[in-house]
């Protein structure tokens, strides 16, 4: 159906029909720069995607035809350029050129091509995450804007919720790679642009996590974006097949498939850690501890992640090389024989995907507040234990051998044995008070009304669902307070919320279906804390409930708030209150404090995406001038 | 060894840093000069009257000498006073200055260009930008003020280019001239033949690679360039053709934020510029006998950390019983590590701590009044001298010399060796 196609490699590691039966369009294939222009030079780096069909909002131009504009469900296109206080003109998805000609030809002179990519990728993160979570995602819909202001920057902004890119002219005396007083286009790397949209939709599982309770909590953030960002590139099975002939099937040789963002070096560290991810570099023990921005940060868990893929990977393909070099294992020189290309390609395209996917569905094991790495890598644990419990590639293990070796240690887990670092079971009580029956019934109901058409009625009948597994979870909380570490239910002082739930449906390994609900409380005392420079100390807690009703596993983040008011002695309060002294010390804004630098906002100011990516701009050039 | 206390003249020059130190040796006393600069116009006494004072107080028999003189780094507040023609007939032996100043290290020259250039670029962003608040506005020009220094309000005199003139190319001196050096931080003590039996420790700039990160200031296109008209070219050079004005379908109060968050990055680049060139500081530990004499320069976080994190370091620091209070009081140049576990650990038999400050503008936290009482609490009453507020006459071991209108002009101390 697409000419054109043959012209293009198309990504066949996630591709499905592009036509459904009886014509019905299930995919949209577009094109895009795999990495960025500077690299697009080359046509292998300009591919084609797919993302999955939907209808798009459509307008009527002047001359009374029907058109389409990139507004979809998730996400719409407006390109509005803040500085020069003007717009461009949108792209018509939906144009037959388009739709069945596999896109615009990627290009820098075109911003309609540009907005057509940033559908794309967007596009394609929110799909890696809904196929892994197994559930739609549903969020406002975020504007996205190609050309937002000029400067060397992309983030996303929660407070409007928006994805802000920006360009700039490449430096007339130090253009690096690029020509001098060349436009740079952030929306054109797309790992900037999966980057970014990761962090918004990691802000929808999780919004708290914009409260910066902790060193890990941005750190996370950012590594999240990184992971996501990176692993995409496995996803590009030409690109990856080239990368595994040059490096003769070592894919921890640095090469462009490890590097996030070349053109614009966006996440410092990334490659360096990742060197090391893949054991060229001494692992250093001490860098977690040490590395406190948080991309810096972030780094230590991208690297923890990737070492994990690389072990898993090299098991996975050990016999591969073993045939092919006649038992030996030692590969010669000259080119790796196609055949072995290929079956190298697939095993690290697939054991990326199973990487990623794990990487996503830990989510749902994840505490609703103050995240740590050590957080995540029990959440790993657990996540993966439900879903495949034999780990054949030895997975899990990698994992954690991966985390300690770089001096992540779970909290409050016993020993550093696997099935200690799943989540804690239960308090007994828990167990012995399952939730009302109705209330999967309830559940399912709401769930399924909420994607199909709804109906009047079924408006009133979903409304009352939800209404129904709310207070039903509502009560359970408030009767399991104690048990789950949060303080009394007290309306006024000290309320308990629930902050969320979904099903979760996962096939297992041996083909069985689990179906579980997620749910999270939030318990927020009224009292406010004018130390924390305006952070809110809150309780929270994730429960993963079986499909019986019984509490499987209690994922805590407990806060002493008797009466409503904080503990200044509980642990969790004194861990703020060092984290926000640290902060300000480090804070240049602060010497200069005075009236206008409201205390209140100092943890917010800091911690704002837009910042965040600008300061680290000068470090990572320092780095650069360094090598 | 000499017994005697080793002198320091603290030279009230406002919002600025300007200290002798006086070495007593069996020959003679031995003088150390280490800045002398101030940025508040209207200094109490005026810039240049402090420079003739000075100069005054070094001139024995018609000669006027100094054996060292340190600049810490390249902020108008510290170099300004050197901006006199007066230097030229003070005989010096050396200059020591941060390695960032060592012409012929390209790396350095690298790093100071770019300072002045975004300094440059800080300047016609922050010109352009409507909609700055006046405590914004107050800082961003603070900062340039204190990068740049305008002359006379008419040459642009790029990054103090006249005061660093005098420190790289001015002074009398022996045959050859002064002798420059340029320092960087290292295990070992300095050797200078300039001052006989004062160990001389060297604890920044570094030139470690992971504290240079704080050196490096941002580059031009980290602005976030979001104002309608903002930015260094208001003829808006544009990649494409577009249309005026914003499109359908924008939400509202997006170009608000925007435009908000243009302004912050502004500020955000004045105080990242701030903070690199405050962390080229030398740092200097003057030991003698008993006595360690530290003068951090104006270093930040990173600096610090170092020599809180090295062992020989911070065993050193703990001696300390003369601390130059970091950038004029200000909260995140003396870390609070520092105050609460190193300063006064050894127990020294006398310590005082000098904080060369002044109110200046909107800048209500600096000094930092918790800083200053934390400190008086850590080394005692009475023992924190501000350049501002001194003692009354006649308290222990402090004198003030007053100018014509009864503003402190110099307020004298001694620190003992043993
Ligand atoms: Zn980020
Ligand atoms: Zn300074």
């Amino acid at each position: 159906m697409s000419y054109g196609a043959t012209k293009y490699r198309q990504d066949y590691a996630t591709s499905s029909p592009v036509e459904r039966g009886h014509g019905e369009l299930a995919a949209r294939r577009l094109k895009i720069y795999a990495f960025d222009p500077q690299l697009g030079r080359r046509r292998k780096h300009r591919i084609s995607i797919e993302v999955p069909y939907e209808k798009l909002d459509e307008t009527t131009d002047e001359s009374g035809r029907v058109r389409s504009v990139p507004t979809g469900r998730l996400v719409s296109i407006v390109d509005y350029d803040a500085h020069a206080d003007c717009h461009y003109d949108l792209v018509d998805l939906d144009s037959p050129q388009i739709l069945y000609g596999g896109g615009l030809e990627p290009t820098v002179d075109d911003p309609m091509f540009h907005q057509q990519m940033l559908y794309a990728v967007t596009m394609k993160v929110v799909s890696n995450f809904e196929r892994a979570l197994g559930r739609r995602l549903d969020f406002e819909r975020l504007t996205v804007l190609p050309h937002a202001f000029q400067g060397r920057n992309a983030f996303f902004e929660p407070s409007t919720n928006s994805l802000c890119f920006g360009y700039f002219m490449a430096s007339p005396d130090n253009p690096g790679e690029n020509l001098p007083n060349q436009w740079i286009f952030t929306c054109l790397s797309s790992d900037i642009v999966v980057h970014e949209m990761t962090h918004a939709v990691i802000h929808r599982l999780r919004p708290h996590y914009l409260e910066p309770t902790n060193p890990d909590v941005y750190a996370f953030h950012e590594a999240m974006a990184d992971i996501v960002a990176i692993f995409q590139h496995f996803a590009f099975p030409g690109v990856l097949a080239d990368a595994i002939q040059a490096s003769k099937g070592d894919l921890s040789k640095p090469g462009p498939l490890l590097e996030l963002a070349r053109q614009f070096g966006h996440s410092t560290g990334g490659s360096a850690a990742l060197r090391s991810a893949a054991g060229e570099a001494e692992v250093d023990p001490g860098m977690y501890e040490r590395t406190f921005e948080p991309h810096d940060r972030g780094s230590v868990l991208v690297s923890a992640v990737f070492a994990a893929f690389f072990a898993t990977y090299t098991t996975r393909v050990a016999d591969l090389i073993r045939l092919a070099t006649g038992g030996t294992g030692l590969l010669g020189e000259g080119h790796l024989h196609p055949d072995l290309v290929n079956r190298l390609t697939q095993e690290a395209s697939d054991t990326a995907q199973r990487v990623l996917d794990l990487c996503i569905r830990a989510f749902d094991y994840l505490p609703p507040i103050d995240v740590t790495f050590g957080d995540f890598l029990r959440a790993l644990v657990t996540a993966d234990t439900e879903l495949n419990p034999d780990d054949p590639y030895d997975l899990r293990a990698n994992l954690v051998d991966a985390f300690l070796a770089r001096g992540i240690h779970p909290e409050g887990a016993f020993s550093l044995n696997e099935s200690s670092l799943l989540w804690d079971e239960p308090a007994e009580a828990l167990i012995d008070d399952p939730l009302e029956e109705e209330f999967f019934a309830s559940l399912s109901g709401y769930e399924a009304q909420r994607w199909g058409s709804v109906k009047k009625k079924q408006l009133e009948r979903k409304q009352y669902d939800r209404t129904r597994v709310s207070s039903i979870l509502h009560a359970w909380a408030v009767a399991h307070a104690t048990e789950m570490g949060l303080e009394p239910h007290s309306r006024d002082d000290c309320p308990i919320r629930v902050r969320g739930f979904h099903t979760m449906i996962g096939v297992g390994d041996d083909g069985q279906l689990l179906t579980e609900a997620v749910v999270q409380f939030l318990q927020t005392p009224k009292a406010t804390m004018p130390e924390l420079g305006g952070l809110t100390p809150r309780a929270g807690v994730t429960v993963i409930f079986s499909g019986d009703g019984t509490p499987r596993y209690v994922i805590p983040k407990p806060l002493r708030a008797p009466g409503g008011t904080p503990d200044p002695d509980d642990d969790r309060m004194r861990k703020m209150r060092h984290f926000v002294d640290d902060c300000a010390r480090r804070d240049p804004h602060f010497a200069w404090a005075g009236e206008a630098y409201d205390p209140r906002l100092h943890m917010t100011k800091r911690f704002s995406f837009a910042l965040l990516h600008q300061e680290i701009e000068a470090a990572r050039r320092g780095q650069a001038d360094g090598n | 060894m000499a017994t005697e206390p080793i002198g320091v003249s603290m030279y009230n020059v406002g919002f600025g840093d300007c200290f002798l130190l006086r070495f007593p040796t069996p020959d003679r006393e031995r003088r150390v000069l280490i800045d002398c600069g101030s940025i508040k116009r209207g200094v109490p006494a005026g810039t240049d009257a402090i420079v003739e004072r000075l100069i005054e107080d070094v001139t024995d028999d018609g000669v006027a000498r100094i054996d060292v003189v340190v600049a810490t780094h390249r902020h108008k507040d510290h170099v300004s006073g050197f901006d006199n023609e007066a230097w030229r007939d003070v005989v010096v032996d050396e200059v020591w200055l941060p390695w960032i100043e060592n012409p012929s290290d390209a790396r350095a020259q690298q790093i100071l260009h770019e300072m002045a250039s975004f300094a440059l670029s800080l300047q016609a962003e922050a010109a352009s930008l409507r909609g700055l608040s006046e405590a914004e506005r107050q800082l961003v020009d603070h900062v340039i003020e204190n990068t740049m220094s305008l002359n006379d309000g008419q040459r642009l005199d790029l990054s103090n280019d006249a005061a660093m003139a005098t420190l790289h190319r001015g002074f009398s001196g022996g045959a050859g001239g002064a002798e420059r050096r340029f320092l960087s931080r290292s295990p070992d003590p300095l050797d200078s033949k300039a001052l006989p039996g004062v160990i001389v420790h060297r604890l920044g700039p570094s030139r470690d690679e992971a504290v240079i990160r704080d050196m490096n200031p941002p580059s031009d296109e980290s602005f976030l360039r979001a104002a309608p008209g903002g930015g260094t070219d208001p003829g808006a050079l544009l990649p494409f053709p577009s249309t005026m004005g914003p499109p359908s379908g924008l939400p509202s109060g997006l170009i608000g934020r925007l435009e908000r968050m243009s302004m912050e990055s502004t500020v955000l680049g004045a105080v990242a510029l701030e903070k690199a060139v405050n962390n080229t500081s030398l740092m200097l530990a003057f030991e003698v006998g008993e006595a360690v004499l530290f003068f951090p320069g104006d270093a930040q976080w990173g600096a610090w950390a170092v020599n809180l994190e090295d062992e020989r370091t911070r065993q050193l620091l703990k001696r300390t019983t003369f601390y130059k209070v970091g950038h004029h009081g200000s909260h995140n140049a003396t870390p609070r590590t520092f105050v609460d576990e190193v300063l006064n650990e050894s127990h020294p038999a006398s310590i005082v701590a000098a904080a060369s400050v002044t109110t200046h503008g909107r800048f209500t936290e600096i000094p930092k009044a918790e800083l200053l009482r934390e400190l008086e609490h850590k080394i005692g009453q009475h023992r924190v001298i501000r350049s501002d507020d001194p003692p009354a006459v006649g308290s222990e071991g402090v004198s003030v010399m007053s100018g014509a209108d009864r503003v402190p002009l110099r307020i004298d101390f001694e620190v003992p060796v043993r």
